[in-house]
């Protein structure tokens, strides 16, 4: 195996340590592959310093009333009122409420973007920008 | 969980999901309790805008919900979970382009454009620690976005969301040597543009 039959593997030899022994054999006796792959495991490092945000405590909250909405455009489904009678949702919706004309903006905001299936399914997804 | 008295911890989500199909209600709470987090995390890495990130993750969870009886459990849950939030955070971006890449992106930029300070000081460095803490910052996000889509999406599913190589093939519909060969590639330019920061 040379350099070449290795480099792909090195994520793998970082990430999970499970990559095929010959590459870790190769990687053992070859200076510029061991230094590819103390490069690579400081990129990585250094990665976690992105962090991402808390989610917004009204994350679910909101995602309820969507579901909500979503199922009275659907009225042949049963359990409206079950989902309605819920001590959590109750105070949910008392939440909603209550937060008022920002809530209204965020669940309109999202109205645009219900409209139809998505245009791009994975598998089509790449080939427009693959030149 | 009124409706079964089985523990959804103890289920597969993909048998979880079966049953949110039959319009069991708490299992979709599960579910979308259970995965909201990773996903906001998810979309706000695909696009660097936190409220941004909510919208689209609501409309994952919202699609994820008009799709409940038609899920067929093919595919692991988390995987169909990331097809549908990988297409929304792609298409979103396609969407905005123009907009984007009329937007000149230095690591002077103050921060991304949703106008958080989730980078706030770091209280146990120095002035110029923390500047230096802050280009770096930047110049991670910078280079993760401007990876191609495909690239970004593999990287971010690997690194942040503690995907394997089967299961982010699974997501973008291609071989797993394939995703190895992407992953690869993608991280290799990452270590090429941020060898000053490491
Ligand atoms: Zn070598």
């Amino acid at each position: 195996m040379n350099c070449n039959d290795v480099r792909e593997n090195l994520i793998e030899l970082l990430t999970d340590g499970l990559a095929d022994p010959q590459t870790a054999a190769h990687v053992s006796q070859c200076a510029h592959c061991t230094e590819e792959l103390a490069s690579l495991r400081q990129t990585m490092a250094l990665m976690d310093d992105w962090e991402a945000p808390e989610p917004s405590p009204y994350f679910l909250t909101r995602l309820r009333a969507h579901v909500k909405e979503e199922r009275e455009k659907a009225p042949a489904a049963a359990g409206v009122f079950n989902w309605l009678r819920r001590p959590v949702l109750a105070v949910s919706l008392a939440t909603v409420l209550a937060a008022g004309g920002l809530m209204y903006r965020f669940i309109t905001m999202d109205r645009p973007a219900e409209a139809g299936p998505a245009r791009w399914q994975i598998s089509n997804l790449w080939t427009r920008t693959t030149t | 969980m009124a409706a079964s008295h089985v523990p959804y911890d103890s289920l597969s989500d993909a048998e979880v999901m079966l049953r949110a199909g039959t319009d069991e209600d708490a299992a979709f709470e599960y579910l979308a309790t259970k995965y909201h987090r990773p996903m906001i995390a998810f979309m706000y890495r695909m696009c660097r805008n936190q409220a941004l990130a909510e919208e689209l993750a609501q409309e994952v969870f919202l699609r994820v919900y008009r799709s409940r009886k038609t899920y067929a459990a093919e595919a692991k849950f988390t995987t169909w979970l990331y097809r549908i939030a990988t297409n929304l955070a792609v298409n979103h971006a396609r969407d905005h382009k123009v907009e984007r890449s009329g937007k000149v992106v230095s690591l002077d930029e103050p921060d991304d454009e949703s106008g958080t300070t989730l980078d706030v000081a770091d209280p146990t460095l120095n002035v110029e620690q923390n500047i230096l803490r802050r280009e770096r910052l930047q110049a991670i996000k910078k280079h993760v976005m401007a990876l191609p889509e495909k690239q970004r999406a593999a990287v971010l599913m690997h690194k942040y969301q503690g995907m394997d190589y089967r299961e982010i093939a699974d997501v973008l519909k291609l071989s797993e040597s394939a995703t190895k060969s992407l992953l690869f590639r993608a991280y290799e330019a990452l270590r090429e543009r941020l060898k000053e920061f490491v």
